[in-house]
């Protein structure tokens, strides 16, 4: 981790790993709540409003020619945040596919098999927790379905 | 540039400065002295305790043995592969020349059916290649239950 060989598979996982949940995804979806998190931090008290201010970095700026920018920072983050998950998943494939001590992982569909796996599970997770929010939440709007 | 960009590029570059803080406290002394790894690892290693002799100690003493195993299946393999690590008993077995060997300086003899499937047993993760393929040096794989290397 402190002296990543680029010769090795695993440590450059590392490197993929750190651009997609921390230039990818944190950022993401900091531009995407970063307005949300001023606005309720000027609602909470305490502990909240404190958290809140912290994760907006102690800034207040939403007009909306900020905002517009955030927006339009989020959009050039998932244009090459897609590709990147992409990256992600098919890197976690071709890993577990050089695994020699498991002859039946031994194949150049892993990444592609990773890919659709994490597909599928993610939007069984999605509906999963859509199911169990709306038990408990019945006036929620988007359980009105 | 926005306020709330600055302070994020600033978070950002307050993060790689405690990595490389980090990295600093946390590299190993000697590392990269020599290559990609610590150079006073090979000193480490260097002087810890040996424990094998090697093929050209073994016969030595044991040279009619050796010419019997050149003729063998097993010619490719080194003495030691086998009977187990054995400096000691090429240092100190020549003193009990007369008498039985002590205890500890008796090297494994395994002639059991059972030996014979730690290396032959079928292995899916091994190269299948038959015996007398290349060079007699690859390890013909069977079933240990059919040949009843288990009993």
């Amino acid at each position: 981790m402190i002296t990543p060989h680029l010769s090795s598979d695993m440590a450059i996982f590392g490197f993929v790993y750190l651009w997609y949940l921390m230039v990818v995804l944190l950022l993401e979806i900091w531009f995407d709540y970063r307005r949300d998190m001023v606005v309720w931090a000027g609602e909470s008290k305490r502990f909240k409003r404190f958290l809140y201010r912290a994760f907006s970095l102690w800034t207040t700026d939403i007009s909306p020619k900020s905002v517009a920018l955030d927006n339009k920072i989020g959009y050039f983050i998932t244009v090459i945040g897609v590709p990147s998950a992409f990256l992600l998943h098919g890197y976690v494939g071709f890993i577990f596919g050089s695994v020699k001590a498991n002859p039946w992982w031994s194949t150049v569909l892993m990444p592609v098999i990773f890919l659709f796996s994490a597909m599928v599970s993610g939007i069984a997770l999605v509906m999963f927790i859509y199911i169990l929010l709306c038990r408990f939440n019945k006036d929620a709007f988007f359980c009105y379905f | 540039m926005p306020q709330h960009i600055k302070r994020l590029v600033l978070v950002f570059m307050v993060f790689i400065a405690l990595f490389l803080i980090v990295k600093y406290i946390l590299k190993p002394v000697s590392f990269g002295n020599l290559g990609h790894y610590r150079e006073l690892s090979i000193h480490e290693n260097s002087i810890k305790p040996l424990h094998y002799a090697g093929a050209v100690n073994c016969s030595n003493c044991h040279d009619s043995i050796r010419l019997i195993k050149a003729e063998g299946f097993h010619a490719q393999l080194k003495c030691e592969v086998c009977h187990g690590p054995g400096l000691k008993h090429a240092l100190y077995a020549g003193r009990f020349k007369d008498g039985p060997l002590q205890d500890s300086l008796i090297l494994t003899m395994p002639n059991d059916r059972r030996d014979c499937a730690v290396c032959h047993e079928i292995n899916a993760a091994r190269i299948k290649i038959t015996f007398d393929t290349i060079n007699n040096t690859m390890v013909k794989q069977v079933n240990g239950m059919e040949h009843y290397l288990m009993k």
